[in-house]
Formats: C-alpha cells, structure tokens, sequence
C-alpha cells in the first residue's frame, strides 16, 4: 500500500502505524516493544540536520524530496540467477542473496559449516541468540538510520559460527535492491555471531539493480567471541542510483581479532557507520577503508572504536581519493575509557584530490580517558604527487596512465590489507577499471 | 642533422628568468659535458628538454632530430627517445620497479607502434640490465626508489637508461652524493651504452665524474647562458681557476 506525500519523516510514522494495525493482538510481545521504542526515537529525533555533529557534513534532507515505494511487506521482485551471476566473484561459491531486505533462499549458493539463514527463521530457530545478541549492539540512540532500521525493518541474514568452528571459504553476502518498478526504500537487518574460538571471512556487496533510486539501510549487528577471527570485507560498487545507509556495529571479547575493510567505488550517497566495543583484554581491532569518489558521488565513513577495556589494540586505516565534484569524508574516534590502561590505538586518514571541485572533510577524534595508553591519529590531504607523475612520464608513461599507476599504487595498501585472494584480484581489478587500466 | 639542437632557449619558472637564450648542438656519437655553478640554470636546462611543465618557455626552441619538440607532453619527448636521469630519483610507494619498466618499456613500444614486449622477454632484458649496473635480483620488487640508498638510486637511473636505449640520455647530476665505488659502476654503465648512435649530455658541477665518463665536448653555463665551450681539457681548466674565471670571461666578452 503506497504512502503519499514526500516527508521522509511522516512516511515512517505513517508506514509504522499500517504495519501496527495489521498486527491483530501481536503488539505485546518482545519484539514488537522494541519496534516501538526504536520508532519513538525516531519521531523524537526526525533526520539528523547538519547541526547534528555526526551528520555536519552529510545532508540527508534529499531523502525528503524522493518519492519511493514504501510497502514493507512486499517481497515480489524481478531478480533472476542471471542477475547474481553477474555480481558473483569467480572464485567465492559461498554466496547469500538478500533481495529489497529479504533473505532469498533460491537465489543464495552455500555450502558452508556456518549456519547461515534468514532472519526470519532465526527469530524462531535461535530463541537464545536473539536474546542474547539482537538489538543488543546497535546505537538505535545515536543514530536514528538504526532506529528506522530497528522499527521496519522484516528480515536480513543470521550467520552464526558455532564456537570452535573454522570455516575457510569466505562467504559472499549480496545485498539487491530491485528498482526496476520504481524508486524503492529497503531495509535488512543482520545478525552475525562469532562464538569463542571460531574463524571465518565474510565478504560483503551491495547492489541497485534498475533504472530508478534504490535506498538501502542496512543493519549490521556483530559478535566476535572470545579468541575468535573475524574478517569482513564490504566492496562497494553500485551504480550511480544507489543510494546506501549501512551501520555495523561489533562487541568484541577477550583475545578476539576483527578485521574490517570497506572499499567503496561507486554509488551516489553511501555512508557507513562502523562501530567496535570491546569487553575483554588483548582484542585486536583493524580498521580499513579505501574510497575513490567520482562524479557527484557522496562517500561519507564515520568509525568508532571504543576502548572500553585494557590491554587492547586498534589500528585504522583510510585513505581516499576524490575526483570530479565527489565530496568524501571522514570521521574516526577513539574512545579509551578510564579502565581501558595499556591501550595502543592508531588511526590514520589520508586523501588525494584530484580536482579543485572534489572535496574530503577528515575529521579524527581521540578521547582519552585513561593515562597509560598509547594513541595516535594522523589526518592528510594532498593532491597527485606531480614529481612522481613528472618522474613516470619521463619514462614514456602518458601522463593518465601515470595517474592510473599512482592512484592504484596508492589504493594498493589497503586491498593488500584482504587476505582472500579471489577477492584481492578481483577488487585490484575494479580498481583498475575505474583509473581506465 | 643533428640529434639535439637548442636554439636561443629562454625559460622563466614564476618570475624567474633562468635561461637566457641558450645554444647547444649535440651530434650522435657525442658526450657533452654542461659544467656551471650552483643556480647558473644546468639543472633547468635538462628539465626543458624533459619537458617539464613547471618551467615557461619563453623564447627559442628544442629540435629533435630535426623536430620542433618544444610544445611536446613530457611522455611524447621521452617515447622520441630522450632521457632524463634525475638528480633526485623520486619515490613511488606501491609501484615496483618491475611494474615501472614494464609499463615504461611498453608504453614506448606502444608509441613506437611496437608490440608489448613478452614477459619472458621483459624478464630477460631486465636480468641483462640490471647485471650492469650491479643491482641485485630482489630489487624488482621493490618499490621504485623507496627506501633506497643515494647510490642505489642513482645506479637505478642508469639501470632504467639501459632498459630504455634511449637516443639522447641527458645525466643530470648524476655523479652528486655518489662515493667512489658507485661513481664507477653508474659510469662503467654509461660507458658500455654509448655508442655512435646516442648521445650523452652530462650536467654536473665537479670535474670527478668526467675522468670516468670522458667527454667530446664541455660546456660552461652561467647565468643561463652557454660562456664557453672547448674539449675535454676545459673541464681541467676550471676545475684548477675555477668558476668566477669562465664569469669574469663572460663579463669581459659581453662589455668587449
């Protein structure tokens, strides 16, 4: 049942409201009281302004002006196999499909130790995981794109790596919004859990697929158990109608490693919230990210990293480079709470401008509370070293192809930083498409 | 015809008139020596003929084997053939040498309407090349220049020269912050390469380099213009009077 009117707010309300009153009698479970305070955030908050410190460089306001599909409910869509053969990476053959928020069992591949199944499923197979896990990580309070999420959102994947288990094939999880009927609004919401001592990579896409605005918003929640290995790769490569809000947020335990890495070379607005906290000693957090905006492509990163416990590291890494009218930011903080002594926390954020009309907003943060701890953050913004580009060309390399070579050279530090190889080509690869290599 | 001929080259960076009408003919076969004191417009001299954009040229004009290049992109001069050796090698973190020559080599095939060159072939060239100059095999993978020492980069300039075979080779500096031993292996280098039908211009501010690499012809530059120009006993000249003699010399010729 489409909604009229283009105030994004009043479209959530009202959409909130026809879910409740199909509801008949449901409305006092567990599940529900959640929904109901997330969407109460939300109305008490509305979209974040750029008074709003964690929004004061990325305008949201043009979700007011875009007419999309808001039926919630709906699961019909047009995505074929062909479509996923196309977003396949030779190489990877775990892959999970989730089509406009919803878990799409014909369309995923896996043969895989971890369990993985829809969210849906989930809520009734994995009772003490919901319990337990479930909305217990997210910022519904600090970020109202988790609130709607939270609110209104139906389905996603749950992975779930029972303790001990080391899975070495990575699994793909391909996230499809279906715009091919129109301007869509689509949610997901996941839940993964790493228990103690297991080790597996995750790797992650996103996807507009159709002529018309998708709008995701994603949801991430993240366990990583005791002793246990996480890397979570995001490759972000949609076209130039997607539009993409994705949150992460991870808990971590003793002696646990999460890597994440998110590499971003398309789509019109993305921005990702990636948030870490730690509960237990000897954690190792590793930040990575790699963003190449062109056109009027918004790429807007915002990490935290919360020390809340001592004897941890965290080290982070983004580097940028931003071409056309492409606007990038960067946000990055370090909380190291009273109790976190001994913490050894390293943030780095550089940027390339290619242009005088790109534009990079880098803002690193450090909070620290604790006084035995060793923090640093760094944060630089330059354009093409013009004595290399000068150096290749008087190699006989044209003066594009030198740019290719430094842009890629440059890049190559973080795609490095991926430890599946499949993966790590195919990405240099689509590195390289874009510098026209 | 001649390789390299500069004719009456004026060259400003900002305000900054730095060459002021300069001449220079350089034949196959030949080794020229530009010899001149620090700021007299040597280093500039060899940007010009790279191609170098920061530099405005303002009046005359660089053939090429008998080509106006004056208005050519630094790749175009260097896919013709020339080459500059650079006093300060640059840095090019996450490019490896291999990948560099590769993508240079080919780049100049390419314009040459060659085709690329065969890995197995690459591999073999840069084996050959590298062996003149002493580098060792896992220098290849090492990114270009970083982490290199004074002498490891400039032995890589002359590695890249003997890679790329160019007509005219324009060292500049080549010889600065070199102790003697590299000093014999970068000119041991130059010495294999040339041959009757490619050129050296040697831009250098000492004589020392010239009892290795000995040229046909020295040139003196000051105040970026081309004093005083002899044979190889020139370089010894100045090396005992100095260069406030060939300045006095030019002072006197102009007033004369």
């Amino acid at each position: 049942m489409p909604i009229q009117g283009n105030n994004f707010k009043e479209r959530i309300l009202s959409s909130f409201d026809i879910y409740e009153n199909h509801l008949n009698g449901h409305k006092d479970s567990a599940q529900h009281k959640v929904r109901v305070d997330a969407i109460k955030h939300f109305e008490s908050k509305g979209l974040p302004t750029l008074k709003n410190e964690l929004w004061k460089y990325t305008n949201v306001g043009f979700l007011n002006g875009l007419d999309f599909k808001l039926d919630i409910t709906e699961t019909n869509h047009s995505i074929t196999k062909e479509d996923i053969d196309n977003l396949k990476v030779e190489g990877i053959d775990n892959y999970v499909v989730i089509v406009n928020g919803f878990y799409n069992d014909e369309l995923s591949s896996f043969d895989t130790s971890l369990e993985v199944k829809s969210m849906k499923t989930a809520l009734n197979d994995n009772k003490v995981d919901f319990e337990m896990h479930y909305n217990a990580y997210l910022k519904n309070d600090t970020n109202v794109f988790s609130s709607i999420n939270t609110a209104l959102s139906f389905d996603g994947v749950f992975i779930k790596a029972k303790k001990g288990l080391v899975e070495e094939k990575p699994l793909h999880i391909i996230n499809i919004v279906d715009t091919k009927s129109g301007t869509q609004f689509k949610q997901a919401r996941n839940l993964i859990i790493a228990e103690d001592n297991s080790n597996f990579k995750l790797y992650e896409t996103n996807h507009t697929i159709g002529d018309n605005t998708g709008i995701s918003n994603i949801s991430t929640e993240i366990y990583v158990g005791h002793n246990t290995h996480l890397e979570h790769i995001k490759f972000q490569n949609d076209t130039d109608n997607g539009i993409y809000f994705a949150q992460s947020e991870a808990k971590q335990e003793r002696d646990s490693n999460y890597t994440s890495n998110t590499i971003t070379l398309n789509g019109k607005f993305v921005r990702n919230d990636l948030g870490t906290t730690h509960n237990g000693e000897n954690i190792e957090t590793h930040y990575y990210g790699y963003y190449y905006g062109s056109g009027r492509n918004l790429i807007d990163n915002h990490t935290m990293v919360d020390h809340a416990t001592p004897h941890c590291e965290s080290n982070e890494l983004y580097k940028g480079v931003l071409g056309d009218s492409s606007i990038g930011t960067f946000n990055g903080k370090i909380l190291v709470r009273p109790d976190a002594q001994k913490t050894n926390a390293y943030q780095s954020s550089k940027n390339v401008l290619l242009t005088d009309t790109a534009k990079v907003n880098a803002k690193p943060e450090l909070e620290i509370y604790a006084d035995d701890v060793k923090c640093s953050h760094g944060s630089s913004t330059g354009s093409i070293d013009k004595d290399a580009l000068f150096y290749l060309q008087a190699r006989g390399i044209p003066k594009e192809k030198a740019k290719a070579l430094l842009l890629l050279a440059y890049s190559q530090e973080i795609i490095d930083k991926i430890t599946i190889e499949p993966i790590r080509e195919y990405i240099t690869q689509q590195v390289e498409l874009k510098f026209g290599m | 015809m001649s390789l390299l001929k500069v004719e009456n080259l004026q060259a400003k960076i900002e305000d900054n008139q730095i060459l002021k009408g300069l001449n220079l003919e350089v034949n196959p076969g030949e080794v020229h020596a530009i010899m001149g004191p620090n700021g007299s417009g040597k280093s500039t001299l060899a940007s010009v003929i790279a191609g170098r954009e920061d530099y405005e040229i303002n009046g005359g004009r660089i053939l090429f084997e008998g080509e106006d290049i004056t208005d050519l992109e630094v790749h175009e001069r260097a896919q013709k053939g020339i080459f500059l050796a650079f006093q300060y090698p640059v840095e090019i973190p996450g490019v490896s040498n291999a990948n560099f020559m590769k993508s240079s080599v080919n780049a100049i095939r390419e314009a040459r309407g060659e085709e690329p060159l065969s890995a197995k072939d690459f591999l073999a060239r840069m084996r050959e090349k590298s062996a003149l100059v002493e580098i060792d095999k896992s220098f290849m993978s090492r990114a270009v220049n970083e982490g290199f020492s004074g002498g490891e980069k400039k032995r890589n300039e002359i590695f890249q020269l003997a890679m790329l075979e160019p007509k005219l080779a324009l060292l500049d500096e080549t010889d600065s912050g070199l102790d003697i031993d590299a000093l014999k292996i970068v000119s041991q280098g130059v010495n294999t390469l040339r041959n009757e039908n490619n050129a050296f211009v040697l831009i250098t501010h000492y004589q020392r380099l010239l009892n290795y690499i000995v040229p046909d012809f020295v040139h003196v530059l000051a105040d970026g213009k081309i004093v005083k120009s002899g044979g190889k006993e020139l370089a010894l000249e100045l090396e005992e009077k100095g260069y406030d003699w060939v300045k006095d010399h030019a002072i006197e010729e102009q007033t004369a």
